[in-house]
């Protein structure tokens, strides 16, 4: 059927147009997104009916596409539900935060938890990348960079660093910071994530006491130190030395309890802005922005008091010794923290010298004295290392036999530059230093050879003594004794020819302990003598109790004893008490002949002093020493006496 | 049954025994209203009484009128849907495609079961140059028309091919199994 252009369709065209028309405006449908609906046609037109037919075919097609897309989105979203759910878990157990870097828009997103661990509000924060690098502390803000700029840049495999950071509150926290760079084909860094673990804890916490440790306090330090306008600072140490008695015979977690809660007390005591550090060997330490020491009384004294109090444990109360050591820095003193540290470091070892609950400050004198320990244990070193140690003897006389009843090995250091050395000058360092054991080894290889010498044996016979010092340290090594049998082995001389000497102190220590050695060596033929007696704080119940020989009375009470009445009491009684005693007795410090008159008056028989004989060396000693004559044979003059 | 098949039948009827011998061809069938739409699906029951009527008619036993079918059947395509036989080179090619092509006469259905049922009819199993493997599975039971398709399409392109039948549901297999070997024609 032909028509006029422009003229509307008619019959079978007309019918044919109105049937695609309705398929159309079916079609229509869709521009508003949704595809479920059927294109119908009335039409007996094979060709409209196929038209609808493919229509909805295509329909189909994306409505199938779509309930695709729709269930793989679902399936994704399940998945991204369940991996987030997992990584929360993750998270939450690690509790750590999570940070973003979106390195072109230059800002990085951190989680709500990472805000809270730095004591901010509960919320995503986005900030820039230099804001959040603002927040590390300014010593470790150029490492962490590095760190983030080198895996950047693809020389790392990942960030793994650790940094202080302050928080909200103002104080430092520690953090550990993992990330990983998203890259794209091309190796282009896209963006870097990872977390941030709070290891305050596990750095910046002493796990014992809970409070903060030694790296705080070094934060702490730093931050005092580059204050501005600064005050004045006080950094001060205490120590509990006998901490080990809270553990004695109480269960680890009772004892611990115990220390915790009396640290607990003493933070307490402490202005409430003053922290309390825990440091290693149960010291503690605080800051306090003072520099006078009637304001730090004020401060100290409390925490003083309380450490004076005994700490109830199991129904046993146990006094805690403490020292203290202050090192002041006052308002225009410009010093390191290492300096600062170093300073209180020695006013507390000084205070250790001292006696219990002594507080000591840091003095110029300290330092030299620090100076002179540093000095004393190279001498010591450099005379192990170069065979430096030097046997010096000085006899023991018998003066009614006219005989050497033995001779004392004593020890010198020979220095290059400073000469030969006294005792007096390393003993403390050698002992505090553990080198006293190498030092005596070797002051016994040359003192027992004296025993055998031909020279020595032609002059004085061959049943004198050698005298040897054992320190404190040494008296409590349970080697000892094998160490001297096989040192007596080894150079071929009889044990019962060897004495040693320990002092008071030594003993007071662990009076039970010292006993029982005295007492093996006893039992093996060694003599024993009690060194220095009368010097200290003299136990005339050690004179009963400990396994003795021979007690040596101590120069300090023969000094001058000739011309002191009241002394010469206080002598002749000590001299009476170890005779009655049956102790041998051997008055040392003799330098004059009136004292050795005295002396003889009262039954002493052997005697050591410079009166008869300085400390020399053996091929001196042999060339030079003349033994006295007998008194009781003689009757001589001093001069006659003395040789 | 979808209503293109029925209405190849009727138009070939129609055109070779007449209108009066199709209407009477569908008393004999017991179908009261015969179904002309090629976008609606018909009765399968009353779609199979209508073919076995056929085949009396044109005196043709089952073999012989699926063969007749599939000729008029790819005759009426090629006039009504000529692009289908554009878009595949080969037989292999067609025949890969007909289960889509058949899910598009289906498309119009509105029960999503019925529509499941005309889609889910015939599966590509395996597909390789020279080989096809389809599944067919139909109460139906129409595996002959298939297997005659697939000679007329064979003869439609000019190919050569063998199409076995490893699996029927006439045999009481879940499915009938079609493996299609297509031989490659002289270039």
């Amino acid at each position: 059927m032909s028509r006029a252009p422009g003229s509307p369709p008619v019959g079978r065209d007309a019918h044919l147009v109105a049937q695609i028309d309705a398929i159309g405006n079916q079609l229509c449908q869709a521009v508003d997104g949704t595809f479920d609906f059927y294109v119908h046609t009335d039409s007996d037109e094979i060709a409209i009916q196929k038209l609808a037919q493919l229509n909805n075919f295509t329909l189909d097609a994306v409505r199938r596409t779509i309930g695709e897309l729709e269930q793989a989105r679902r399936e994704l979203e399940v998945r991204v539900e369940e991996r987030t759910q997992r990584l929360n878990l993750i998270l939450s157990a690690t509790n750590d935060g999570v940070w973003e870097w979106e390195i072109d828009a230059g800002h990085v997103t951190l989680s709500p938890r990472w805000a809270r661990m730095l004591g901010q509000e509960s919320a995503e924060i986005r900030q820039s990348f230099e804001m959040w690098l603002g927040l590390i502390h300014p010593a470790d803000r150029s490492t962490v960079e590095h760190a983030f700029y080198r895996h950047l840049d693809g020389l790392s495999d990942a960030v793994d660093i650790e940094y202080r950071v302050r928080n909200a509150r103002g104080a430092w926290r520690m953090m550990l910071c993992r990330g990983l760079c998203q890259r794209d084909e091309r190796g282009r860094a896209l963006r870097m994530a990872g977390t941030l673990s709070d290891t305050t804890e596990q750095r910046l916490s002493d796990p014992l006491t809970g409070l903060p440790n030694g790296a705080y306090l070094d934060l702490l330090m730093q931050e005092k130190l580059g204050g501005l306008p600064r005050p004045p600072l006080s950094l001060v140490k205490f120590q509990l030395l006998n901490v080990a008695q809270l553990f004695d015979g109480v269960a680890v977690e009772r004892a611990i309890a115990a220390l915790r809660k009396r640290v607990q007390a003493l933070r307490q005591r402490l202005p409430a802005r003053v922290a309390l550090m825990a440091l290693p060997e149960h010291t503690f330490a605080m800051v306090l922005e003072l520099d006078a020491v009637a304001e730090l009384d004020r401060v100290l004294e409390p925490v003083e008091a309380l450490l004076a109090e005994p700490v109830e444990i199991e129904g046993r109360l146990v006094w805690l010794s403490h020292v203290s050591g202050v090192a002041i820095v006052s308002l225009h003193e410009a010093i390191s923290a290492d300096e600062w540290r170093r300073q209180a470091r020695l006013a507390l070892a000084s205070a250790r010298q001292s006696d219990i609950g002594t507080r000591c400050y840091y003095s110029e004198s300290l330092r030299q004295w620090e100076r002179h320990q540093g000095r004393a244990e190279q001498m010591i070193r450099g005379a192990l290392a170069n065979r430096g140690v030097c046997c010096f003897l000085q006899p023991i006389v018998d003066i009614v036999a006219g005989t050497a009843r033995g001779f004392e090995a004593l020890m010198r250091l020979e220095d290059p530059v400073e000469g030969l050395v006294n005792p007096g000058a390393f003993v403390e360092v050698a002992e505090r230093t553990g080198l006293i054991a190498p030092l005596w080894e070797m002051l016994m290889d040359q003192a027992l050879p004296v025993l055998k010498d031909p020279g020595m044996r032609e002059r004085f016979g061959e049943t004198f003594l050698i005298s040897i010092n054992l320190s404190p340290r040494q008296l409590m090594d349970s080697r000892l004794l094998e160490l001297m049998l096989a040192a007596c082995a080894r150079h071929g001389v009889a044990q019962s020819r060897l004495q040693v000497e320990v002092t008071e102190s030594a003993v007071l220590s662990d009076p039970a302990r010292a006993s029982r050695m005295l007492e093996r060596m006893r039992e093996a033929g060694i003599q024993v003598a009690m060194d220095d007696f009368g010097s200290g704080y003299s136990s005339l119940a050690q004179l009963t109790s400990l396994p003795l020989d021979t007690v040596k009375i101590d120069r300090s009470l023969v000094l001058d004893v000739s011309t002191l009445p009241r002394k010469q009491h206080v002598l002749a009684a000590v001299v009476a008490l170890c005779q009655r005693l049956e102790h041998g007795v051997v008055v040392e410090g003799v330098e004059d002949w009136e004292t050795v008159r005295l002396l003889r008056q009262w039954g002493v028989r052997e005697i050591q002093g410079f009166f008869y004989a300085r400390p020399m060396p053996m091929a001196q000693l042999i060339k030079q020493f003349e033994l006295p004559l007998p008194l009781a044979a003689a009757g001589a003059s001093a001069n006659d006496a003395a040789g | 049954m979808i209503g293109l098949i029925q209405r190849v039948l009727i138009d070939h009827i129609e055109s070779t025994l007449g209108e009066a011998a199709m209407r009477q061809l569908a008393v004999d069938a017991g179908i009261e209203h015969l179904g002309r739409r090629i976008d609606t699906d018909y009765d399968d029951a009353e779609c199979l009484r209508l073919f076995d009527a056929a085949g009396e008619a044109l005196g043709l036993d089952q073999e012989a009128l699926m063969a007749l079918y599939a000729d008029i059947f790819v005759k009426w395509t090629l006039v009504h849907y000529p692009m289908f036989f554009q878009m595949a080179d080969s037989a292999q090619a067609f025949l890969a495609r007909q289960p889509a092509i058949h899910a598009s006469m289906g498309a119009g259905i509105r029960d999503a079961q019925l529509r499941a049922r005309v889609n889910d009819k015939f599966r590509i199993v395996e597909q390789h140059p020279g080989r096809l493997v389809v599944e067919y599975r139909s109460d139906n039971g129409l595996c002959g028309l298939y297997r005659a398709l697939f000679r007329r399409l064979l003869e439609h392109y000019g190919e050569r091919g063998l199409c076995e039948e490893t699996g029927c549901m006439h045999r009481g297999d879940a499915c009938c199994r079609f493996v299609m070997h297509f031989e490659e024609r002289a270039a």
